[in-house]
């Protein structure tokens, strides 16, 4: 053996006395029951955390359907019930004045404000323009 | 607790796993038996203070028996076991070092540990062990699979997912730090 292997066999021999202390120290049985402990608290704890969402789950549909039974006995409110009707299938007998009143009542409507005394830019819509700004208000 | 069931203790780790995810959690114990002490071997020399050492194998033990679906006998167990030990060690430090308590590569080890050990110790021991601490962790762990657990290179990278000719280089890289330090 050379001096270059003797130094790495002491390198290695060292290596191996390294934490030979904190190993010996180490209850091996203890360690083992702490660990299957540990494994048994998390498990617990993965299983409460699939459950608990189902249980809210159940607890919020039976909320919900018991109030909506509770709702229609007692004739609470309904929702009005009426056919699709859009605005512009009117437009077609309207003069130009009439659609820009229609359009400055909107205005009126959506701003919750007076209309302005002058609107220029209704005025100087032809009536097809103005019966496709009704429509795009329509949605 | 019950005295380690002799067919269990005489069985294979792979034989022991397989139990264990069958649901015997006696598998299990023998495992933590059977590995424990190596563990916390390697876990004090890669800069764990003496007082996590403990603490540091079972959450080893514990990840490693959550993730034992992923282990497919590429290399022993007990070598799978310790990349895990390095990878909790590592995620201690980096807690260590949010909590501003004292980063395991300065604290080397517990310092009011057995009065006794601190004695025996020889001065060329702890200066290995800092000298440990300094190198790159995939050096450090190359080293101490091959000087302190006695791994052939082909398993070192088997477990570590590198090729065998490069455990080797970090193995020379480490061993040529270390003695720099030591000498």
């Amino acid at each position: 053996m050379n001096d270059h292997e003797l130094h790495d066999a002491k390198l290695q021999e060292l290596a191996r006395q390294l934490g030979a202390q904190a190993a010996e120290r180490l209850n091996v049985q203890a360690t083992a029951a702490a660990v299957l402990r540990r494994l048994s608290v998390r498990e617990q704890e993965r299983t409460l955390w699939w459950m608990q969402p189902s249980w809210l789950r159940a607890a919020a549909a039976v909320v919900l359907i018991a109030g909506g039974v509770a709702l229609w006995h007692t004739g609470g409110p309904r929702l009005p019930v009426h056919p699709s009707h859009y605005v512009a299938e009117d437009l077609n007998g309207l003069s130009a004045d009439d659609l820009r009143n229609v359009l400055s009542g909107l205005d009126q409507t959506l701003n919750g404000t007076e209309p302005a005394e002058a609107e220029p830019g209704l005025n100087e819509l032809s009536p097809e323009q103005l019966k496709a700004v009704l429509r795009s208000l329509e949605g | 607790m019950a005295s380690p069931d002799p067919v269990a203790a005489s069985s294979s780790d792979a034989a022991l796993i397989a139990a264990w995810q069958a649901g015997d959690e006696q598998a299990a114990a023998e495992l933590v038996r059977r590995h424990a002490r190596a563990l916390a071997r390697f876990l004090a020399s890669g800069g764990a203070r003496d007082a996590d050492v403990d603490d540091l194998v079972q959450e080893t033990f514990i990840r490693a028996f959550r993730a034992v679906g992923k282990f497919r006998g590429q290399c022993q167990f007990r070598t799978w076991l310790l990349t895990i030990g390095g990878n909790v060690l590592k995620d201690a430090g980096r807690r260590a070092a949010r909590e501003k308590v004292v980063p395991l590569d300065d604290a080397l080890r517990d310092r009011d540990g057995d009065p006794h050990e601190q004695a025996v110790a020889g001065e060329a021991a702890d200066r290995l062990r800092e000298a440990l601490l300094r190198l790159p962790r995939m050096q450090r762990e190359v080293f101490l699979l091959r000087a302190q657990q006695g791994l052939a290179y082909e398993e070192i990278a088997a477990a570590l997912e590198t090729s065998a000719g490069a455990a080797r280089v970090h193995y020379h890289h480490a061993v040529r730090r270390l003695k720099e330090h030591l000498e």
